[in-house]
């Protein structure tokens, strides 16, 4: 099952973010919205999302090819105006999880993305990451403008450690990619321990294989020189 | 208000009926090619006219190019276009990604079925260059069969839509009615 990623608004509501790609567009990105009523402004912060992490892929070796996105509100109502840059890194993550097929746990995410590359503020930090709390579990991962956090109340913030929600303040847009990749590596791990026992254990298994093969050898060997040593070489 | 009882679901499936079959006469398409036209149209002859290749082509023909030219911003509430699939003319069915330019020259269509779930995948439709006219207008795109491939706002000359129906749609024709979106009036 793929990453939940979940965009926060300053409403205090909050909605997974349904990421679909395909590898072959005209131009490097180009992202559409599903929904049918949002500002040019929001569109444009997830197009400036997605080229980002598409650079990032790029200028670390790994290119990703030009890539159509469209991105859905699940269960947003579409007489209500999205607006605002602030869903800029939840777009960024969502589509991230997408291209690296991160199996984790759900996800979080508000901040500004800018052209450079940083993350920066976002208004009503309280409410939302008020709402992140009280959908995220154990586990998952809230990322948000490190701008923002004497902004966050201590009670806030103590009551999001005591669920043991992962939090991570960023600046920048790889910062975020550094997190998610180190997802991807462990949630490729739990793949390979939940759904591939054999061929985890097979070196083990080979290895006692070989090691009890040797010894009865040993034994054997030892038994039939010792029987012809007593009965003689002649 | 109309309950859904046997009777009226069989009333409405009958106009549908009607409306698919009945294809509009050549002198009504003259009347609908001249200036305003579309806009006495009825809704029937429009969801007609959106939705038959044929009488669309034959309505093309009859009206004057340069009715479609968007460089004066038109006052009308409906914009039609609309397109052929150029490429292998047996290739119908939507199995490989497509873009199509359409015959007005003034929009894409992408069409991007998932390879590793078959019949589905994404509809997008861009606009060529920027377009502020058709900002907020509602595009409807429909294909050979009259199918409804995507119908939603133009927001920032580009619109999407996702679908399970890939299979199903025939690019090999398909129209593009813009009509004007009466929610997006409502927001002001």
């Amino acid at each position: 099952m793929m990453t939940e990623t979940w965009i926060l608004f300053e409403d205090s509501s909050a909605y997974p973010l349904i990421c679909n790609i395909n590898g072959n567009g005209k131009n490097p990105v180009s992202t559409y919205l599903i929904s049918n009523n949002h500002t040019d402004e929001f569109l444009a912060s997830a197009n400036r999302a997605c080229s980002l992490v598409h650079s990032y892929f790029h200028s670390h070796g790994q290119p990703i090819g030009n890539q159509v996105i469209t991105f859905d509100l699940l269960g947003r109502n579409d007489q209500a105006l999205l607006s605002g840059k602030s869903g800029g890194l939840a777009f960024a993550a969502a589509f991230a999880c997408r291209l690296l097929n991160i199996d984790s746990s759900k996800i979080a995410a508000t901040g500004v993305i800018e052209a450079d590359n940083r993350v920066t503020k976002v208004k009503g930090i309280e409410n939302k990451l008020s709402k992140a709390l009280t959908f995220l579990d154990k586990g998952d991962c809230l990322f948000f403008p490190k701008s923002c956090r004497p902004e966050i109340s201590g009670t806030l913030l103590s009551e999001l450690e005591n669920k043991k929600i992962r939090l991570f303040p960023i600046d920048r847009v790889s910062q975020l990619m550094e997190v998610l990749l180190k997802l991807k590596k462990k949630s490729a791990d739990g793949e390979l321990l939940r759904h591939k026992p054999l061929e985890r254990h097979l070196p083990t298994c080979f290895m006692w294989f070989a090691i009890t093969i040797f010894i009865g050898l040993a034994i054997l060997s030892i038994y039939f020189f010792h029987g012809q040593w007593d009965r003689g070489f002649d | 208000m109309n309950t859904i009882n046997l009777e009226n679901a069989l009333k409405i499936w009958q106009e549908t009926f009607t409306i698919s079959n009945q294809h509009i006469t050549d002198e009504r398409l003259y009347t609908l090619s001249q200036s305003g036209g579309l806009e006495d149209a009825s809704d029937i002859e429009l969801e007609h006219l959106s939705r038959c290749p044929e009488c669309l082509e034959s309505w093309s023909i009859v009206c004057m190019l340069d009715e479609f030219n968007l460089k004066e911003p038109p006052n009308q509430t409906v914009f039609i276009s609309s397109g052929y699939l150029k490429a292998a003319a047996s290739a119908k069915q939507t199995k490989e990604p497509l873009n199509l330019k359409s015959e007005c020259g003034k929009f894409i269509i992408g069409v991007f079925p998932d390879l590793q779930k078959p019949g589905k995948g994404m509809i997008t439709l861009d606009t060529v260059g920027h377009l502020p006219d058709l900002e907020k207008m509602r595009a409807t795109v429909s294909d050979a069969k009259g199918m409804v491939a995507l119908e939603k706002s133009i927001i920032g000359g580009r619109a999407a839509a996702v679908t399970s129906d890939m299979d199903q749609l025939d690019f090999s024709k398909y129209t593009i009615l813009l009509t004007k979106n009466l929610d997006s009036q409502n927001d002001d």
